[in-house]
Formats: structure tokens, sequence, C-alpha cells
């Protein structure tokens, strides 16, 4: 019994370097660099990412004032709009591709329900979001693997096409189709007539079918180099999209407005309109008209409890680790914007998510409680914050 | 049945894509376009955090995003000895048939020059990303792809036994390795090739446009090199 003394094994602390801890225990790494007053992206607590946004630089030249770049049509996959945004180290690269589907959901105007008024109360708040339309949004992440496509993909896609649609920015009456005609003169010259002016409205009007169209808008989002949630960056550049959106306008031939079919189905006669075929004008378009006020920008925020055991400067002064820690150590609350890196996304549970109009009108406000002790002061400041962060994308997206 | 994507929201069935009139009137001056010669494009490497190396090739109307991700695991049970490559080439632009041809021509050609045996049980995936309006055919943009290639592996750190590049010329695009004196591949578009000495000629075009992507790439690397020693 006399190697007691040797057996007993004396315990050095054991310490990493930063970068290794960062990656085995995320969320002390996390603490320990709050506790220093910064993130571990070295970022201040309240502080955003640079962000920088590029629109219409993919976008097929519909309008090109230099003649000598002639770019033959791309097959009617062409890009309507586009954007491209950096945000940190994320890039996104919105594409907005169009179609156009034949209208058979008629307008409040058109429907001959003057008598029944209890149907029309059942169908107002229908109507009432059925006014604003939205783009079909497909969201891609890209991590180097191949197949289906991801929950969080899927997620974000989703709320993407929600948020879109219950903040009015887009209306239904802006993608509505007004086709012209395209007709052939009698010196056999072809030239194309939009309802501009009166006398032209009624040429066409006497030509045009009695069918509507409307356009669809699809946005393929790509997401290159993911490090942190990406949903605000995909609604900014959405959003940013959309303001360089150009509609080609659409015209269909004289020849083909009153095509008419007679089928004979089970006995019965029945008279088919032709489907027309809507031709896109390569030489004319026109801006897609959003509704101003209504565009609004997102950011991100986490709250988190501060850890007082992780605090270093704690750590410095009482080594004496018996002694109680928990008194007179109030845990401290911060909010910390635009989450991004491993240990943020990981370790922080309470997120609040903002969509504002640099005006203050807010479009989307959540809250994920997440455990954290989130107070009214954390609630106003991110709301301040939102709103500084929509104005400044605002901006940016001006200048371009 | 609804065959229609259910995970992605893909908007009605019943739209139509945007349809343009065939321009009868400007389809002899496409005819005649004259390709856009080689110009020396903007590289950045480095840029994308989550995969192991990255390469952006911009000019005018082009950008080619390359990502690596590798020498990683890869899912199949049987002991490869060699390294596993896959290309995967996204664009809206081409068809998807003529991408997975070219994207198979590109597996052959980088098992040529990657050193394969190093990596033993492992995969390489190079995810090629085209941004552009299109301009012309597929083989006109193959010098810049390999281009991104290239140089995404060696952000990458993946051993290469050269730096081999490709040049195009009269639809035809030739991959070189060894200054010059190997062809490691030959994509063409379409046409045939009429007689062997005007082939000769391209080849020999294709070669010195190599010689000058060459020496891009290499510069770019020696200055890149540069400044990572004086940070």
């Amino acid at each position: 019994m006399t190697d007691v003394e040797e057996s007993t094994v004396e315990v050095h602390p054991v310490s990493f370097p930063p970068e290794i801890l960062a990656r085995i225990s995320p969320d002390l790494s996390l603490q320990r660099h709050l506790s220093l007053g910064f993130r571990p992206s070295s970022r201040g607590f309240e502080e955003f990412r640079d962000i920088t946004i590029n629109t219409g630089d993919v976008t097929r030249r519909i309008q090109s004032d230099d003649n000598s770049v002639k770019i033959p049509p791309n097959n009617g996959k062409q890009g309507l709009g586009s954007c491209v945004l950096k945000q940190g180290d994320v890039f996104v690269i919105t594409q907005i591709t169009g179609g156009i589907i034949e209208d058979i959901t008629l307008s409040k105007n058109d429907m001959e329900l003057e008598d029944d008024t209890e149907l029309l109360e059942i169908t107002k708040e229908h109507s009432d979001i059925t006014k604003y339309s939205s783009v079909y949004p497909v969201v891609e992440i890209n991590r180097g693997r191949m197949g289906a496509c991801t929950d969080e993909e899927m997620t974000i896609s989703q709320r993407l096409y929600d948020s879109l649609l219950h903040s009015h920015i887009l209306t239904q009456d802006v993608l509505r189709v007004e086709p012209g005609v395209r007709i052939t003169n009698e010196d056999g010259s072809v030239s194309i007539i939009y309802p501009d002016t009166k006398e032209n409205k009624e040429i066409t009007n006497a030509l045009k079918p009695k069918k509507k169209w409307s356009y669809v808008l699809y946005a393929k989002i790509e997401v290159f180099g993911r490090t942190g949630p990406v949903y605000d960056m995909c609604w900014n550049s959405l959003i940013a999209a959309l303001q360089s959106v150009k509609l080609p306008r659409t015209f269909i031939d004289e020849r083909a407005t009153d095509l008419k079919m007679t089928v004979r189905a089970r006995g019965r006669n029945a008279v088919v309109m032709e489907t027309y075929n809507l031709l896109c004008d390569p030489n004319e378009s026109t801006n897609l008209q959003l509704r101003e006020n209504s565009i609004s920008y997102a950011s991100t925020y986490g709250i988190i409890d501060l850890d007082p055991e992780a605090d270093i400067t704690n750590l410095e002064n009482n080594d004496d680790v018996d002694e109680p820690m928990d008194e007179g150590l109030e845990t401290k609350t911060v909010l910390l914007a635009d989450i991004d890196g491993e240990a943020e996304e990981t370790s922080i549970k309470s997120t609040i998510s903002i969509t504002a109009c640099p005006n203050g009108r807010f479009k989307q406000f959540s809250v994920v409680g997440g455990g954290a002790k989130i107070t009214k002061e954390l609630l106003m400041r991110s709301i301040t914050l939102s709103k500084q962060r929509s104005r400044d994308i605002t901006l940016k997206v001006q200048t371009v | 049945m609804n065959v229609q994507d259910r995970r992605r929201i893909l908007g009605p069935i019943e739209a139509k894509p945007l349809a343009f009139p065939e321009t009868k009137s400007t389809s002899n001056e496409e005819t005649t376009v004259v390709l856009p010669e080689f110009q020396a494009p903007s590289i950045q490497t480095n840029l994308l955090k989550n995969c192991n190396g990255s390469c952006i090739i911009e000019n005018e109307n082009t950008s080619i995003l390359s990502s690596i991700y590798g020498p990683r695991s890869t899912r199949s049970n049987l002991f490869e000895s060699r390294c596993l490559i896959n290309v995967t080439i996204k664009s809206a632009v081409f068809p998807t048939s003529e991408l997975k041809e070219l994207s198979s021509f590109l597996i052959n050609v980088l098992e040529s020059f990657v050193c394969l045996e190093l990596y033993p049980k492992a995969g390489i995936d190079v995810f090629i990303n085209l941004n552009i309006e299109q301009v012309s055919d597929l083989s006109w943009y193959i010098p810049y792809i390999m281009m991104s290639i290239v140089l995404g592996l060696v952000d990458a750190g993946i051993e290469i036994s050269d730096l081999p590049g490709c040049g195009f010329n009269d639809n035809n695009a030739i991959c070189f390795t060894k200054n010059g004196s190997e062809v490691i591949g030959i994509w063409r578009d379409k046409g045939d090739i009429k007689d062997e000495s005007s082939f000769g000629d391209s080849l020999d075009i294709c070669k010195d446009q190599y010689l000058q992507i060459k020496g891009l790439m290499a510069s770019y690397l020696l200055s890149k090199l540069d400044d990572d020693k004086s940070t």
C-alpha cells in the first residue's frame, strides 16, 4: 500500500486553442466570445453583415441600347429579372422567370351574384387575398449533395410564398395580360397594335378574344456557401429581383383571334375555342409595378442568456471553484443581430424574425421562444434595428 | 394522376412558358455572329465557405462557378483503390441531356490528370454552375469551365499532375496537358470534320489558346501565393 501517492492522478486543466474549442463545444466557445463583448465572427452584438446587391445582371437584355449585342432568344426560359446578393460570405442568386396562365377565376366584378349577399360575405375574406399574388419560389441551397430537396429548402420556399402573398406587394391586376394584336397590313407588312391609345383600344377590343390571361412568376433562388440561416437573405434577394422584373408585352396573331372548333362528344355538339398562342414581344416590355409602400426587407435576431460561468473575467478572478458562483451574478440577456456561423446557429434557440418596410410598417413578425428571457426592451430594440436595416437595404437596392 | 413534384412550389401546371416569336428578320444576323474571341476572364478562388475549393470565372456575359467537395468518403461499400470523380453541371440555358454528356466528358478529362491513387476510398464531387446568357454552343464555354475546375481543384488542395487547359476553335474544344504535347479530350458540338488539314489548323489554334490559359492560371496562382505570404 505504499504506492498510494504514486497512483493519485494529478488533474491538469485541459486547454484548447480557440478554433478547436469552437468545434468541440460551440456553445461554450460562443459564451466565451460574448463575455468578451463580441461574437465569434468578431462582429459586435448588433452589427449586421455587410450586404451588396446587384440586380438585372443576368437578365436577357430585352431593351438593349447597345445594338452590337444581339442575344438570341433563350427558348422561353429567359429571365425577366434577377438579383445577386452577397451577405458576408454567402451568395444568393435569384432569377425570375415567367409564364402565362389562362385566367379562369372570376373577379368580383365579373360575378353575377347581386342577390346572394350571404355567399358574397363568405367569399369576401377569401377574395381579399385573391386580389394579391405571389411568385412560385424554388430555393436551392448548395451543399455538394444531390437528390431531393431538404426540409430547410422546402420550409423557406413555403415561407417565401406565404409571406409575399400576405405582404400585399404584388397585386393580381399588374399581372393581368393586356394582349395586343398582330396585324398583317394590306401591303404584307406586319405590325403589332397594343391597346395604349383610344383608337388602338377599339381595334383590339374588336379583335380580342374574351378570354383572360395572367402572368405567373417563378423565382429560382440559389444559395451558395451557406454559413447560417438564410431566410432573410432569400427574402431580400427575391424582393430586390422583383423590382428589376420587366414583363414582356404579349400579342395574339390576328388570324388566331376567332378560331372555333365544333366537337361532337356523346351525341352533343359543343364549340371549343382554340387555345390561343400568346406570343411575347421581344422588343417591348413594361416594368413590373409593385406596391411601393409595401416593399419590405427581412432581418433576423437571436436572443441568448449569457452564462456567468463561462465569463472569462470571472474565471480569472475566482480561481477558487468551491465558492458558490450564482450569488450576485445575474444572468444577462443579449440581442444578437443577423445570426451567422455554426456556433450561433446551433446554440441560439430564441430568435426573432422581422420583415419591415423602411417607413416602419411591418409585414411579418415572428418570435421563437426557445427558453431565453425575452424582455420588452429586447423586442423594442430588435424592432428599431429592423427598421434601420430595412432603410439601409432600400438605399442599396435603389443605388443599383 | 398528378405527377407534379409536390415537395417544391412549382406553380400551376396549366401555365405555359413565355414564348417568343421566331425572329425571321434577325436570323441572318445570328448565323453570321462572330463568336467572341477568348477573353481573359476575371478569376477569384476560395469564395465559398462550405466547400473545399471554389473558383469563379467571369467575363462580360459568362459567370462560371465551380465548387469542389472532397476528397470525402463515398457511399459505396466497395473498396476503391482510386478516387471517384463526379461532375454535376447546372444551367438553365442548356438541355439536361447535353449537360450530362458534357459532365461525363469532363470526368474522363479529369481522370487523366488528377492524382487518383493518392485518395483511395474517397470521392471528389465537382459542381459547376453556369450563369450565362447564351451566346453560343456549349463547346465555347468549355475552356472557361476547365479553367474553373482546375483552379477549384488547386484551391481544394487536391493534387494534380499538371495545369491542363482547353482551347476552342471552329466547334472544337480540345483539352491539352503537358505543355501541349498531349491531348486529353476533344469535344465537338456539331458538324463533320471535312478535311484533316483544317482540323490540324484548329488543333494548333487551340494549343495556342491553351498555352495562353495556362499562363493566366499560373500567373494568378503565383500572385495569390505572394498575397498569402505577405498577409
